[in-house]
């Protein structure tokens, strides 16, 4: 550890405490502590399971470049509130550590070489924090997104969590609780989880910035996550005679397949189903951030496709008028390309859809309703949904999930998060070989220390492309 | 972007730890206006000799900076190819990022180049100085 001159002395008058994040390579800890804390006090906070769950003398913090020194106060550091203190986990002493010394949960043998060496901290050292001694607690689907102090996979039930995905109801209850809200909406804005959530599929990659612009965007997020937005979304679905979410009350086991179908499934769409089951049947407040983002994204979205429809629009502004505001906005949003550009694209053969991402600029994907003409005229909306193939459910299903092919971003993200509910064909098997599907995989690992391509791949096909499943195998390897 | 405007930006990246996480970077000194000097940490690479450590750096953003690199010179003691085993400067010259610098690279890129030069493979093996030693 490395000296560093202590910040200059000169305070200015400073409020009490302040609020700060703590990141560690795998969890995000959000706490309010006064100025005048010490580093090592910070660190004993820290050291409960609450936090981190890793001894004070294992932590270094480090901040604006800096490690903080034991002895001296977030205040002496300048430390501002809402600022991020990055926790990184090691050994408690200089010494290479001993993997003996440390505990079963965080010893590990390194796949590639064989020989003994400490878990790199690179890697989530703690992801089995809340669960270490389920050995079942790496089968679970949510794991899988890195995030720790999940409940064991005992709580998601005998299948696993691979049953279908919650009813509305269950949804809304889940959002009302602000502590998941809030632990969704972080999620949302960490730029580690979109950049998975886009890593890890294919149809984001393809929209490039585009996509990580949408998942970004403060309406994606309160789209997400707001209840009142997922309300009226269900009354509109009601009101057509689609089942909310497609998959409540049933739907979901035949959209999944068994759980040991992976190779060819997306990976998005089984996680999806596994957390959302997470979500359902634990939605207390310890659910970390991915599953809830997760577990949610991919229900809200198979609604949100299938619900354009003049009558239930009005109906809901009769009824819920009050949520209609923030309602409106993101399926407008999500809607929001001309009228004629969607008969366009519902006349060409599917072949020639490519060209339509650029009719409707990802730029400005969030129309106000009030803005759109579609919602306005009862004209163009009836046309529009003549034109999606009568307005009855599956054909409006079928416009925004059911086109593997169309370059339309929102399509695109429909059939991304709406695997359970849209009802639409299942991704064609990627018949490429593992070292092309996984490349980008595959780098990541590499750019880890893994650089046994055999293992590899072994891990990645086993996790059906997943990086953080395929780190679980590795390091489940001797 | 006029320069101080750029620093600002990473300011406030490197504060919020909006960036990578091996990586980390602020103000030497918070009262310094023209935002000339930074510090910044690495996190050693794992699966290298690096591994756990923490490197500490110091930045020094000229005046000319984007338009040229700003001076890195390590506060720990590393043994790499690339930096003054007299006084910790980093040799210019042998890191393609600051060799080749353009102009929207930033601070981040640097220590996130100069960690991958740790993991290099003809580079992760070579024997380090004990931990804590500086330059």
């Amino acid at each position: 550890m490395t000296q560093q001159p202590a910040a200059s002395t000169a305070e200015d008058t400073q409020p009490d405490s302040v609020t700060i994040n703590i990141k560690s390579t795998n969890a995000k800890h959000t706490l309010s502590v006064p100025l005048s804390i010490t580093t090592l006090e910070l660190k004993n906070k820290l050291s409960t399971p609450e936090y981190a769950g890793v001894p004070a003398s294992s932590q270094r913090l480090i901040y604006s470049g800096r490690v903080l020194k034991d002895g001296d106060t977030l205040e002496s550091y300048k430390v501002k509130d809402g600022n991020t203190v990055h926790l990184v986990k090691s050994a408690p002493s200089n010494q290479r550590q001993n993997p003996a010394s440390q505990s079963s949960s965080t010893t590990t043998t390194d796949s590639t070489t064989g020989s003994n060496v400490p878990r790199p901290t690179g890697v989530p050292s703690n992801i089995a924090a809340g669960t270490g001694n389920n050995p079942l607690a790496g089968l679970t689907g949510a794991r899988y997104a890195g995030f720790a102090q999940l409940p064991g996979a005992g709580l998601f039930g005998p299948d696993g969590g691979m049953g279908p995905p919650p009813s509305q109801e269950q949804m809304i209850e889940m959002l009302s609780n602000p502590a998941f809200s809030q632990m969704m909406n972080e999620a949302l804005q960490n730029p580690a989880m979109i950049d998975m959530m886009i890593q890890q599929n294919p149809q984001l990659r393809e929209m490039g910035p585009a996509g990580r612009q949408f998942l970004q965007s403060e309406q994606f997020r309160r789209m997400v996550t707001d209840p009142q937005s997922l309300r009226a979304m269900g009354q509109l679905q009601a009101a057509m005679g689609m089942r909310p979410f497609g998959g409540a009350d049933g739907g979901g086991q035949e959209a999944f397949p068994a759980p040991g179908i992976t190779t060819t499934t997306p990976a998005e769409n089984r996680e999806a189903g596994g957390e959302s089951q997470d979500n359902n049947r634990d939605n207390a407040s310890t659910n970390p951030p991915a599953t809830n983002n997760r577990g949610a994204t991919s229900n809200p979205f198979a609604a949100l496709f299938g619900m354009p429809h003049p009558t239930t629009n009005q109906q809901t502004t009769d009824t819920t008028r009050s949520s209609t505001s923030q309602a409106q906005n993101p399926f407008a949003a999500l809607l929001g390309m001309p009228p004629a550009n969607i008969n366009q694209q519902q006349q060409q053969p599917p072949g020639q859809q490519g060209n339509d991402s650029s009719n409707n600029p990802p730029a400005n994907p969030f129309l106000n309703i009030q803005n759109n003409p579609l919602f306005q005229n009862p004209d163009l909306m009836n046309q529009f949904v003549q034109a999606m193939g009568g307005g009855g459910a599956s054909g409006l299903g079928n416009l925004f999930g059911g086109n593997p092919g169309a370059a339309n971003p929102l399509a695109n993200l429909g059939s991304l998060f709406g695997g359970p509910g849209m009802g639409g064909p299942a991704t064609p098997p990627d018949n490429r070989p593992p070292e092309e599907r996984y490349a980008t995989q595959l780098r990541q690992l590499n750019e880890m220390g893994f650089f046994d391509f055999n293992k590899n791949i072994q891990a990645l096909q086993r996790s059906g492309g997943d990086v953080n499943g395929a780190l679980e195998f590795l390091f489940s390897q001797p | 972007m006029p320069r101080n405007f750029r620093l600002l930006e990473e300011l406030e990246k490197g504060e919020k730890g909006l960036g990578a996480e091996a990586c980390s970077y602020g103000l030497a000194d918070g009262d310094d206006m023209m935002m000339s000097n930074w510090n910044g940490t690495i996190l050693g690479p794992p699966h290298s000799a690096h591994e756990n450590r923490i490197y500490s750096v110091n930045l020094h953003c000229g005046d000319s900076y984007p338009d040229s690199p700003p001076t890195i010179q390590f506060v720990s003691k590393v043994n790499l190819p690339c930096v003054d085993q007299r006084n910790g400067k980093v040799d210019p010259s042998k890191v393609p990022c600051l060799a080749h610098w353009k102009r929207d690279y930033n601070m981040e890129t640097i220590l996130i180049e100069l960690r991958r030069y740790m993991a290099l493979p003809q580079h992760k093996k070579l024997q380090q100085p004990k931990e804590g030693e500086t330059f």
